[in-house]
């Protein structure tokens, strides 16, 4: 799909090239991290595939054609691309900025507001109040999502992103690297993904490449890259915590069927029958759904001794967070230290109860790896 | 701050205002001309002008002659405007400057009408400026100042226009501007609206120029000359009548007044100086119109500066060594 | 509605109202014939008329002007050139706007065309500054965006740069038509005609009445100028 071949580029000025004698190849479908130090030439590759820069030497194919022939304004058209500072129109509403590609293609006007509707739904945006606002209107994360709606509204079939995650707060980041995930599951473009951040590499890339003083040194799956690093630079890169890394790699549902079925409690379930349920549980709490199986709180073990009532309800506490199931093991070990639990409860995306996971599931995937 | 440091600041402090005390004072005192053989004299004149060079050239004559008398001067030539320079001797600012019967007449006496003869209007000004005003008018010089309308020689030549009422003619007749445009006149703001200007003269003429071009007064003459305009107004003894081939329109009907220059001078500055007078009315006597427009022309022109022209006359007529 | 009628319609007529509430009031009761002669409806609109010649022609020219060079010096390989141009444009703002009177006066010679001239000029300085700071204020992250969407330059700066810096070059229009109001009086210098013929004649004669009438109408002109301009701007920048 994506083919760049003995691909150099030196920059005017520069002594050492950003980029040397660099080979990759991207599969159709795939998302390709390319991630190392910063000055590593990670970016400068990207831009080098929509020839933001153009390459001093070598060549570079897409769907077999030579890009660097192509009329650069065609080419970049249909190359879906996100910055690190995702670059929103200040002076343009949302669904203006969304809508850039399609006014360049000069779509019509019913099918571009049609298409700029579905993109901003998919990523989470209702059209209906976001469309005519204007950037300074949103939050950080918004705007990420506005950046990757923008990349995404005319379908390309490639899209090249830089940090498109990179500003925003740890927590977001995972939320929208989540769905960016479930996304790009549905669309399986061929997506080019530049980070410094190897654990988000780790989760995203199908495929990493890693890079250091402009040239790659090795491009593997990410479980190949933690298992068998090439060198000491990737080793140390991956770093020596490799296993924990490794709970970025596992989904939750990917373990959910085996560990993760407690049944949870009714709101209206009596107080004998949950304190039975406490205690074969081995995290001393239970979940409590309503009648839709919706999650509507947890019981501890030890909200029985402080509270009196008859049901479920009368000794209920809040939770704090929860996770979907295609949200990685990590993300989930995030949860349970941000709030002090041994476990944290899955849902699906309407917040319906699918399972619970506890620290000691996450210790047994670990352990098994190592 | 310590103590010691504040003493050392307001010693400091202490030497310099007093440093400013005495150069003060010592400009102050009489700079008694070393050459002369005049006493000191114990009084300071400030010396005031209008802005246009033959004031700056008179303010200047003025300063050197009662220096080399013994005199301190205080210069606040070029001032301003007739206007402003007359209030400022009334308010006391300004002890004496030239001024022209004629202006003094209609601007600051209040007379509605011209005087057209220079002894008459003269006396008339003196008289009753020093009775309403307590300013004393020394003695006139022989050139009139006068307010004139200007034409190139070439073109004056070519349309036989010498005065005035020939130009009048000419106009009304329908005969053509020697410069495109039209017959535009070139006026300062004053002259445009005064009452002896040019909505009175046109009057009295019976003419009306096309059109009017308003402009700063020190460059009617380089309009003119260039071929801007026709025709300009400007001040009868100015040096670039001459020197740009220019030539006064005979004022035929008189209707411009007479505009002599003398010395004004404050009334207690004279009763205090009573040699004041004796120093300005031989020089005031032995300006005529030729030596006044000389020097006009060296100033404008040859780009002298006003007290080089000043005191190069001075000497060469004796007042001063 | 009202609103709109109130801000476009309602808040000029009442600037313009005011001047003729001053020329009919000064025009009608003169203090004495001088002011009689010098203020009447001829002389007054025969100013105004210049002085807007002066502002239209000039600031027209320094617009176009101005808005092009600015344009041109923020492209990519002039940009040296127009950081350059820029600390030249600073400079040549500190010079007042008497002095490039007297100077154009000097190479030009005088009247209405030179005066025109020299506000030209100096109208251009702040637009020409304004335009190339607004754009290259654009951030980098934006343009790159807009470049890497597939927009042409030409497309990224009639879509994108210019639009962002509208506010920016609008600010340096209205600067120089405040300014370009004002030194438009001096144009009397040099017979440019305006109602600086007014103030300076006022001046020259002494009659307060004449230098008000002349000075009120050539303020409330830049009054009304710059409020307009401003509402074009609260139009043009919704975000």
């Amino acid at each position: 799909m994506i083919k760049l071949e003995n691909v150099t580029k030196k920059f005017p000025g520069m002594k050492i090239p950003a980029v040397k004698d660099l080979n990759l190849e991207v599969k159709e479908g795939d998302v390709c991290v390319l991630v190392g130090p910063s000055g590593c030439g990670k970016t400068t590759t990207m831009k080098m595939i929509n020839r933001i820069h153009e390459p001093t030497s070598g060549t570079i194919y897409i769907q077999g054609e030579n890009a660097l022939k192509m009329n650069p304004i065609k080419l970049r058209l249909d190359i879906g691309y996100v910055i690190q500072e995702i670059g929103l129109f200040p002076h343009m509403t949302i669904e203006e900025n969304v809508a850039t590609v399609p006014n360049e293609k000069k779509w019509p006007k019913d099918k571009t507001t049609k298409k700029v509707e579905d993109v901003l739904t998919l990523v989470g945006l209702d059209p209906k109040i976001y469309s005519n606002r204007y950037p300074v209107e949103l939050s950080g994360g918004q705007r990420q999502r506005v950046g990757v709606a923008r990349a995404m509204v005319s379908d390309p079939p490639i899209m090249l992103m830089d940090e498109p995650f990179g500003a925003v707060d740890p927590i977001t980041r995972a939320r929208l690297q989540n769905e960016f995930l479930r996304i790009q599951e549905r669309m399986g473009k061929t997506i080019v993904f530049v980070t410094h951040d190897i654990d988000e590499a780790i989760k995203m890339g199908d495929t990493i490449a890693v890079m250091r003083e402009g040239q790659l040194i090795q491009h593997a799956t990410p479980g190949d890259l933690l298992s068998s690093p090439a060198d000491e630079f990737v080793a140390s890169l991956v770093g020596r915590n490799r296993s924990i890394k490794r709970l970025h790699l596992i989904r939750i549902r990917e373990i959910l069927d085996e560990v993760g079925r407690a049944k949870p409690a009714t709101e209206d379930m009596s107080i004998d029958d949950i304190k039975q349920r406490i205690e074969e549980s081995n995290i001393r709490s239970i979940m409590v759904v309503d009648r839709n199986n919706k999650l509507t709180g947890v019981i501890g073990i030890n909200d029985l001794k402080k509270k009196t009532g008859k049901v479920a309800t009368d000794y209920m506490e809040d939770i704090a967070e929860s996770v979907t199931s295609d949200a990685t093991l990590n993300d989930a070990l995030s949860v349970m230290l941000e709030c002090g639990e041994g476990y944290v409860a899955i849902v699906n995306e309407d917040d319906q109860y699918e399972g619970t996971i506890t620290l000691g599931d996450l210790l047994n995937v670990v352990k098994e790896d190592s | 701050m310590s103590i010691k440091k504040m003493l050392t600041i307001l010693m400091l402090v202490a030497l310099l205002a007093g440093s400013v005390f005495v150069i003060g004072c010592q400009a102050d005192e009489p700079a008694a001309d070393p050459d002369s053989d005049e006493p000191a004299v114990d009084v300071e004149v400030v010396v005031g002008s209008k802005e246009f060079t033959e004031q700056l050239i008179l303010g200047q004559i003025t300063i050197l002659a009662l220096e080399y008398n013994g005199f301190s001067t205080v210069d606040e030539t070029g001032l301003g405007g007739t206007v402003v320079v007359r209030e400022a001797q009334e308010r006391g600012d300004v002890d004496l400057y030239w001024e022209y019967t004629g202006t003094a007449l209609i601007s600051h006496l209040g007379y509605d009408e011209a005087i057209t003869d220079p002894e008459e209007c003269y006396n008339v000004v003196k008289a009753d400026d020093l009775e309403q005003n307590g300013l004393v008018w020394l003695d006139y010089t022989q050139f009139n100042n006068t307010y004139t309308l200007m034409m190139r020689q070439a073109d004056a030549d070519a349309l036989g226009i010498e005065s005035i009422s020939d130009l009048a003619t000419a106009i009304n007749e329908g005969v053509e501007s020697p410069v495109p445009g039209g017959w535009v006149f070139a006026t300062d703001h004053e002259y445009s609206i005064r009452d002896d200007g040019y909505p009175a003269l046109a009057e009295l003429y019976g003419f009306e120029f096309d059109d009017v071009m308003i402009m700063d007064i020190g460059i009617t003459y380089g309009a003119l000359r260039d071929g801007d305009v026709p025709v300009a107004m400007g001040f009868a003894t100015d040096g670039r009548i001459a020197a740009f081939e220019l030539v006064n329109l005979v004022d035929d009907l008189q209707f411009h007044p007479v505009y002599n220059c003398a010395p004004v001078v404050r009334q207690e500055v004279l009763e205090a100086a009573p040699q004041i007078a004796d120093i300005l009315n031989p020089i005031a006597q032995a300006l005529d119109a030729e030596t006044m427009s000389n020097m006009n022309r060296l100033v404008d022109i040859e780009e002298y500066l006003p007290s080089e022209v000043a005191e190069e006359w001075l000497k060469e007529q004796g007042f001063i060594e | 509605m009202l609103r709109t009628l109130f801000k476009w319609v309602v808040v000029p007529l009442l600037i313009v109202a005011l001047g003729a509430v001053i020329v009919v009031y000064s025009v009608n009761n003169p203090t004495d014939s001088l002011v009689a002669r010098s203020l009447t409806y001829s002389n007054v609109f025969k100013a105004l008329n210049e002085h807007l010649m002066l502002m239209f022609v000039s600031m027209g020219g320094a617009i176009v002007v101005g808005i092009s060079i600015g344009i041109m010096l923020s492209r990519p390989k002039l940009y040296y050139l127009g950081r350059g141009v820029e600390n030249i444009v600073n400079v040549g703002q500190t010079i007042p706007s008497l002095a490039i009177l007297a100077l154009f006066f000097t190479i030009l010679g005088l009247g209405f065309r030179v005066a025109v001239f020299a506000l030209f000029l100096y109208s251009i300085l702040p637009i020409l500054r304004n335009t190339f700071a607004g754009i290259t204020s654009v951030d980098d992250s934006i343009i790159e965006s807009a470049k890497g969407m597939g927009m042409s330059p030409f497309r990224i700066l009639k879509k994108i740069e210019l639009p962002i810096a509208y506010p920016i070059i609008i600010a340096g229009i209205r600067t120089a038509v405040v300014i370009n109001v004002g030194a438009a009086v001096l144009a009397t210098f040099i017979g440019g005609g305006g109602f600086g013929d007014l103030i300076v004649t006022g001046l020259s004669v002494r009659r307060d009445m004449v230098i008000f009438t002349g000075a009120s109408i050539a303020a409330l002109t830049a009054i009304l100028f710059d409020y307009i301009i401003g509402q074009v701007e609260n139009k043009l920048v919704k975000w």
